[in-house]
């Protein structure tokens, strides 16, 4: 797997020298307030977030604002927000969905994946581009039959109905694939010669090997559950199996609105997120790497 | 042995006769296929049949209480004079291509200006990747606030300029412009990130070799960087046109296809009409015209980058 890694020691470059010096003085200044300028954008909305939910509600839209009140209430507006609304419980839910999700697509993606990549088999190939190109079809044209087929099941309002179905990811087989082919077959093969089982040598052999590309998957599959809307939206009807996505969705549309409460629930909702961005930075990176090389 | 792909050197191990060490490894074989036939047999069921059905409904009147009933290209017939679905196509096109050569050409400019090592480097690229993982139910909910025509954030910076209040969710005119700053921000340090990548790729020696020619910037820029990064900037295009083409969250939660329409994506458009008017052979339909249009813009992508690596 050759991919391409951020390099922090990008080439010789070199700077202006002698006379141009004072230009070049000026050319970073330049430089640093346009990547602060873009800095602010990016950023702006969510501290305006984290500021409204700080303040008092008759404080929040005063002008000039303040971005930092005097009247920090974070945690007593979060608070407040939790007693009022059923936060919590729809916090729940989408805890549960994200990680049984992430759990089962860790399991059945390498599963799979080391069965491409381990393997030779009649069709492996052509299989493989099959799951490849299940990849290409847009969700919205899947919708209307899952719908009908989770209905059938009888799986309306549950976690099943919004587990299952994304409990496998033709992009999660192919990263497990990439990765797994790496394991040198010398390995295999000798736990082979000891009398290890197939599954054996894939969870003790295998598995321990490719902790990157795991936690990668483990990473794209959570954001991807904990952001979803359009299927929850379209199977969940009962209030109490709301996930926090439909929650927020239905607060924004009340008419009476308690600012500062409903960003501060937007801000936990956030964290998640965050959490792991900011936990696992170098897998964000890799990833999208792996993602460009695909293609 | 033929299978060297495989790598298996356990024929070494297998000396007993013929018909054992065929058996071996046909058994070798069909534990592969064990393997990934639970993956296998979930995308048949969650993904392969939904498409095929998607496509077998788009022939079909279906209002859901009934039994499908056949009336072959109707669907499309209708489609074709609907008012409403070309209004929903150039909607969506028009956001698309908005989105798409924005994030292509900005975040390739800001690429450049990270390819080379600069004091807070670290710190600036973490900062602009954050809106990528916010999801976008909060993203939808503080923008919508920040477009608040009285309160909104936009305030900070219209009023030095001399406009007090401006309608961006409420004007026919201007929606699809707020839609498309935010599918900006959302993107950005995503495709930056690609950029980068892909420049890293670049030798340093080609720069070197330019620099002793007494190459300009520009010409540093045209003739090397360039033509070098068009495989990354044929896929941040399609990707960025692929991603925008289905966005649906925002778009459902801010405007829900308004103000008149102004708004109203394909995604919208199809999921209005399954399951708010009930017409899912109508909404098939069109489900199916975007699934072909997406095919098609990968598989160009997948024709042309071929040559390209």
């Amino acid at each position: 797997m050759n991919c391409a890694t951020i390099n922090h020691s990008a080439g010789t470059r070199k700077r202006g020298r002698g006379a141009r010096r004072i230009v070049a003085g000026v050319g970073w200044v330049i430089f640093y307030v346009l990547l602060a300028g873009v800095g602010v954008f990016m950023v702006m909305p969510l501290l305006w977030m984290v500021s409204i939910a700080s303040k008092p509600l008759n404080e929040v839209f005063v002008m000039p604002m303040q971005w930092i009140p005097d009247n920090f209430q974070l945690i007593q507006t979060i608070n407040s927000a939790l007693h009022r609304l059923p936060v919590t419980r729809f916090y729940a839910n989408s805890l549960f969905v994200a990680i049984v999700t992430t759990l089962g697509r860790l399991f059945f993606c390498s599963l799979a994946g080391y069965g491409f990549a381990k393997y030779d088999f009649p069709g492996r190939e052509t299989l493989f581009t099959g799951i490849l190109a299940i990849s290409m079809i847009p969700f919205i044209a899947t919708v209307i039959p899952l719908f009908i087929v989770v209905r059938d099941l009888g799986w309306m309002d549950s976690y099943t109905g919004m587990i299952v179905p994304a409990l496998v990811n033709p992009f999660g087989i192919f990263l497990m694939r990439q990765f797994i082919r790496e394991v040198p077959d010398e390995l295999i093969d000798a736990a082979r010669i000891d009398g290890s089982s197939e599954l054996a040598i894939y969870s003790r052999v295998a598995l321990p090997l490719i902790g990157p590309a795991l936690t990668t998957l483990a990473i794209i599959s959570f954001l991807a559950s904990w952001d979803s809307f359009l299927w929850p939206l379209i199977i969940i009807n009962r209030t109490e199996m709301y996930p926090l996505t439909l929650g927020l969705g239905k607060f924004m549309g009340e008419h009476i609105v308690v600012w500062n409460e409903l960003m501060g629930v937007a801000f936990i909702s956030t964290l998640p997120s965050l959490l792991v961005y900011i936990l696992f930075q170098r897998y964000f990176v890799k990833g999208i790497v792996l993602t460009g090389i695909k293609g | 042995m033929p299978h060297s792909n495989t790598g298996m050197a356990v024929n070494q191990h297998v000396s007993q006769g013929r018909k054992r060490r065929l058996g071996y490894f046909r058994r070798l074989s069909l534990t592969g296929l064990i393997f990934i036939l639970p993956a296998l047999l979930h995308q048949v069921f969650f993904s392969i049949y939904p498409i095929l059905r998607t496509i077998g409904l788009s022939f079909t009147s279906y209002d859901f209480s009934s039994a499908p009933v056949f009336t072959g290209l109707a669907n499309y017939i209708r489609l074709f004079r609907d008012t409403h679905f070309i209004n929903s196509v150039k909607v969506t096109v028009s956001y698309s291509i908005g989105v798409s050569l924005f994030l292509t050409v900005v975040s390739l400019a800001v690429a450049m200006l990270f390819d080379r090592k600069f004091p807070l480097r670290d710190f600036f690229r973490v900062i602009y990747f954050v809106p990528v993982v916010i999801p976008w139910v909060v993203t939808a909910l503080v923008w919508n606030l920040i477009y608040n025509p009285t309160y909104g954030l936009y305030h900070v910076i219209s009023d030095p300029l001399g406009y007090t209040k401006i309608l961006w969710i409420q004007d026919t005119d201007l929606v699809l412009y707020a839609l498309i700053i935010i599918g900006v921000w959302k993107g950005f340090g995503y495709y930056m990130l690609i950029y980068l990548a892909g420049l890293q790729g670049i030798p340093g020696v080609y720069y070197e070799a330019a620099q002793i020619d007494g190459a300009n910037r520009r010409k540093v820029f045209r003739y090397i960087t360039l033509p070098l990064l068009r495989p990354s900037i044929l896929l941040v295009l399609v990707n960025t046109l692929i991603d925008s083409f289905q966005v649906f969250t925002p778009v459902w939660l801010m405007t829900g296809g308004g103000p008149a329409e102004a708004s109203r994506m394909l995604t919208v458009y199809t999921y209005e009409n399954a399951f708010v008017f009930l017409k899912m052979g109508y909404a098939t339909a069109v489900a199916t015209i975007m699934l072909v249009v997406l095919v098609a813009i990968t598989g160009a992508q997948r024709y042309f980058f071929k040559p390209l690596t």
